[in-house]
């Protein structure tokens, strides 16, 4: 685009964490008034470029100039001086509050005087917001009632209400509706058309060739491939996402390949899970589970496979569907550790039980007792026998929880699974935000567990494919919310579940 | 098994030293009077009341939620109980009735929390002014006397020289102690007041778990109103409308209790209900006037609370003191490295 002005250059950026090179020479020009979309998989780099750009880190080497000037971003409030605008995931925005206080709360904020006229800010709100021809958001309501693509909307015209050149729009896709995208994709045209920069980042191809004037690939920190929209389709992306050639889409597109694997070795169904289906999370999911058999779950994030794990356990409610253990129904709703133990993919909020010590935090599915009483003895000894099984580390079992390391914190809440005895155990991301070391061991212990238990089955819900691949029997991967691929993982390969997950 | 010692004393460490030296300075005021048996008697009588309540407190505030009705419940069992003697019933009968009435208004606070989901200090507090709106009108807003001598023992009989209401103490104390530190019930409460989403996906049933903390709370309530009947001889609709739901509160809380749940014991709860009522005996002793009590015992929660091993200001002394230990040297050597680490960041 010889024709319109660089706003942000880029030029050999380096980002190195500790020993892991999380971004590698990257070097790439946004231009006035285009959209530029970076892709890639989880890890990829996507969100330490962001970052970058945005001033949240700083690179390890390279350069960066803004209207051909060397800056140096060492703040969001830098990057926000310059016009370098984030729009985030999660959305900040106070519900309570109206849209023009939303809108302006910056500006009164800064305003000098102690009192502050609600009624002045509303048409100064309009203002604002019909500039961007979307009238039709009452600067009077409050944000509650907006829908979350208002939200989202909202959150943008804030961030661009104020000097903006550069707008990074991070996943904001993510949990809209198509009709909602296609609002949000107006916004975006309408910001290109007053030559503002937009860099959107999002896992739906179909979106990013649509919306985009060029594409970035992105994969192991490396830019592999950038050029205008028209250069790419959806298969030619994924291939440069994954760095291999997809013979043809065989894999991803024969989605009821082997659903139900054949009573193979004569084992018996321990769950049989029919039509599950949640408005707006997951549609007509059904597959089986064999005694002693690990299945896999996978897909991008807003995949729905963590809502289904919790669906099946009892933690939340479904629309439709039956899920029958040993062939008698579960009811939904409703938590029985006796028949399924879970494990939560959020460690911190969902798991660790605070306050509390190791042997509590291991013993509270399912405690020892008489009568009623806590059986200490048993329960030190229970706890003992968990800490050699699973080689926990820690000074004593009455420490508190979280005087451990995440990876000893994530086993002793494996132990608490596993204490449960029940037949079938979920485990939702269980090898997340523990060191490599742990994460092999808890692959370790789930093999251990289906080959000690032949008759005990689990469920193991993972983004990390390696991990997943050498855990799971089968895995099954989830896209939107519906079942696009189902293997055996002695044939698949990391990239092959890559390819059918995006 | 150390580590647990330590934990459980530490946390109760700030109200015991509180309780000894509050009792050694009234000692040293008055050496003849305050640590003799007949008043140490009286001490622990006077807490009686708000220790039995302070028991059921503490369970709500193991789960990080509040009871502001105990008070309340307290006046209205009472009141019952007193026009039940007047109506000839018998006297266990009545008891036993009494209880289950400040169990069902305990109830009515539990699932207007957990199952309407309304915030425990709203609840409680509609609970509070409901049960004393029906005192007053069960009462005409008089205070009922002559109660039969039957109803009056359990707060002003004596058995083998010593009040009822001790052993009611003892009683409610063992019990609340082997709910809270023996049983699964326990270990719910903390694991809800640990992490309420984590207990609940390991299969707690925490609203069923925290409901029952209110309906034992309100059954502590109206044995405490019992005893307030005996202690007063008459049934007052407004026995429980002074300070009784924020004692009960504050003996928890002097005892190493957190608002925000997951911890507390009942031993800590009882020394701060000593304390509490220590301090009231002690300044009455010495001939202070009872304006000034209330005065003193703020000061004293105050700075009980400031002196527990997880507040700001102690922790804070931990840190300069442990500062000052690593010494000149090693704080240089410190100061470079972290000059480093800033620079290899900045390169």
């Amino acid at each position: 685009m010889p024709d319109k002005k660089t706003i942000l250059s880029l030029r050999n950026i380096d980002k190195v964490y500790y020993e892991t090179i999380a971004l590698k020479n990257i070097s790439i020009d946004v231009f006035e008034g285009e959209i530029l979309s970076i892709v890639g998989e989880n890890g990829a780099g996507k969100s330490t470029l962001i970052k970058i750009i945005s001033g949240a880190i700083r690179p390890t080497s390279g350069s960066i100039k803004f209207y051909g000037k060397d800056v140096s971003i060492t703040s969001p409030e830098d990057a926000d001086l310059l016009g370098i605008k984030v729009v985030h995931q999660n959305i900040p925005v106070m519900p309570n509050l109206t849209v023009a206080e939303n809108l302006l709360l910056d500006r009164i904020v800064n305003r000098k005087s102690f009192f502050f006229n609600k009624s002045r800010i509303f048409p100064e709100a309009e203002k604002i917001i019909k500039s961007v021809n979307f009238g039709y958001i009452d600067p009077q309501t409050e944000v509650k009632y907006l829908s979350i693509a208002q939200r989202e909307i909202l959150s943008i015209i804030k961030a661009i209400s104020s000097n903006a050149k550069l707008v990074l729009l991070d996943e904001p896709t993510a949990s809209l509706e198509e009709k909602e995208i296609e609002e949000l994709f107006r916004l975006i045209r309408f910001l290109k058309s007053k030559n503002i920069a937009i860099v959107f980042i999002s896992h739906h191809m179909e979106e990013v060739l649509n919306i985009s004037d060029r594409i970035a690939v992105l994969r192991n920190g490396e830019l592999v491939s950038v050029g205008n929209s028209e250069e790419y389709n959806e298969k030619k992306l994924k291939e440069l996402i994954i760095g291999y050639k997809t013979e043809n889409d065989t894999k991803s597109s024969d989605a009821s390949y082997n659903y139900n694997i054949s009573k193979s070795k004569d084992r018996n169904i321990i769950l049989e899970v029919k039509n599950l289906s949640k408005k707006g999370v997951f549609e007509n999911i059904s597959f089986n589970l064999l005694e002693g058999e690990v299945l896999g779950f996978t897909g991008l994030l807003g995949s729905g496979v963590i809502d289904l794990c919790e669906a099946i356990y009892g933690s939340t409610k479904y629309d439709q569907g039956a899920i029958q253990k040993f062939g008698k129904k579960l009811k939904m709703n409703s938590i029985n550790t006796k028949e399924i133990a879970y494990l939560p993919e959020d460690r911190i909020n969902k798991g660790v039980i605070y306050k509390n010590s190791i042997l509590n935090n291991i013993i509270i599915s399912n405690i020892p007792s008489r009568f009623s009483i806590v059986d200490k003895s048993e329960s030190t000894k229970l706890v003992v026998s968990y800490f050699n099984k699973l080689s926990i580390k820690a000074n004593s079992i009455f420490q508190q929880i979280s005087e451990l390391s995440g990876g000893n914190q994530q086993k002793c809440l494996i132990a608490r699974v596993l204490n449960t005895n029940a037949d079938i155990i979920i485990l939702a991301e269980p090898t997340f935000g523990v060191d490599i070391k742990t994460k092999d061991e808890i692959v370790d212990i789930i093999r251990s567990f289906v080959r000690e238990n032949p008759n005990k089955s689990v469920i193991l819900a993972s983004s990390e494919l390696s991990e997943l691949i050498r855990a799971s029997d089968r895995i099954i991967v989830l896209k939107n919310g519906q079942i696009v691929g189902s293997f055996k993982s002695s044939s698949i390969t990391r990239e092959e579940l890559i390819a059918s997950m995006v | 098994m150390n580590n647990k010692k330590r934990k459980i004393w530490s946390s109760t460490l700030s109200i015991i030293v509180a309780l000894v030296v509050l009792f050694v300075i009234f000692y040293v005021l008055s050496p003849s009077v305050f640590l003799s048996l007949n008043n140490i008697t009286v001490i622990v009588l006077l807490s009686a009341i708000t220790g039995i309540m302070a028991m059921g407190e503490l369970l709500v505030i193991v789960v990080a939620e509040i009871d502001l009705s105990v008070g309340a419940i307290m006046s209205l069992t009472g009141v019952v109980f007193a026009m039940f003697s007047l109506a000839g019933m018998n006297v266990f009968f009545a008891f036993i009735l009494v209880i289950l009435l400040g169990g069902l208004f305990g109830l009515l606070s539990g699932v207007l929390t957990c199952y309407i989901k309304i915030p425990s200090f709203i609840a409680t507090l509609a609970v509070m002014v409901m049960a004393n709106g029906i005192a007053l009108l069960a009462t005409n807003g008089e205070t009922l006397m002559g109660i039969s001598n039957s109803f009056l023992q359990f707060g002003g009989g004596r058995l083998l020289n010593i009040p009822i209401p001790i052993y009611i103490l003892l009683v409610i104390f063992i019990i609340t102690t082997i709910l809270l530190h023996f049983t699964k019930f326990g270990l719910y409460l903390y694991s809800i007041g640990g992490n309420i989403e984590a207990a609940r996906l390991s299969g707690v049933n925490v609203n069923f778990n925290k409901t029952l903390t209110f309906v034992l709370s309100g059954m502590f309530s109206a044995v405490a109103g019992i005893i307030g009947v005996g202690r007063l001889g008459v049934a007052s609709p407004i026995i429980g409308s002074g300070n009784q739901n924020l004692d009960a509160i504050a003996a928890g809380v002097l005892g190493g209790a957190s608002l925000f749940g997951g911890v507390g014991s009942t031993i800590g709860t009882l020394a701060g209900s000593f304390l509490m009522s220590g301090l009231d005996n002690g300044l009455t002793i010495l001939g202070i006037s009872s304006y000034w009590e209330s005065v003193i015992l703020g000061i004293v929660i105050i700075i009980a609370l400031m002196a527990q091993e997880n507040s700001i200001l102690v922790s804070g002394i931990k840190t300069y003191l442990s500062s000052r230990k690593l010494g000149r040297e090693k704080t240089i050597n410190k100061s470079d490295e972290v000059n480093k680490v800033n620079k290899s960041t900045k390169d």
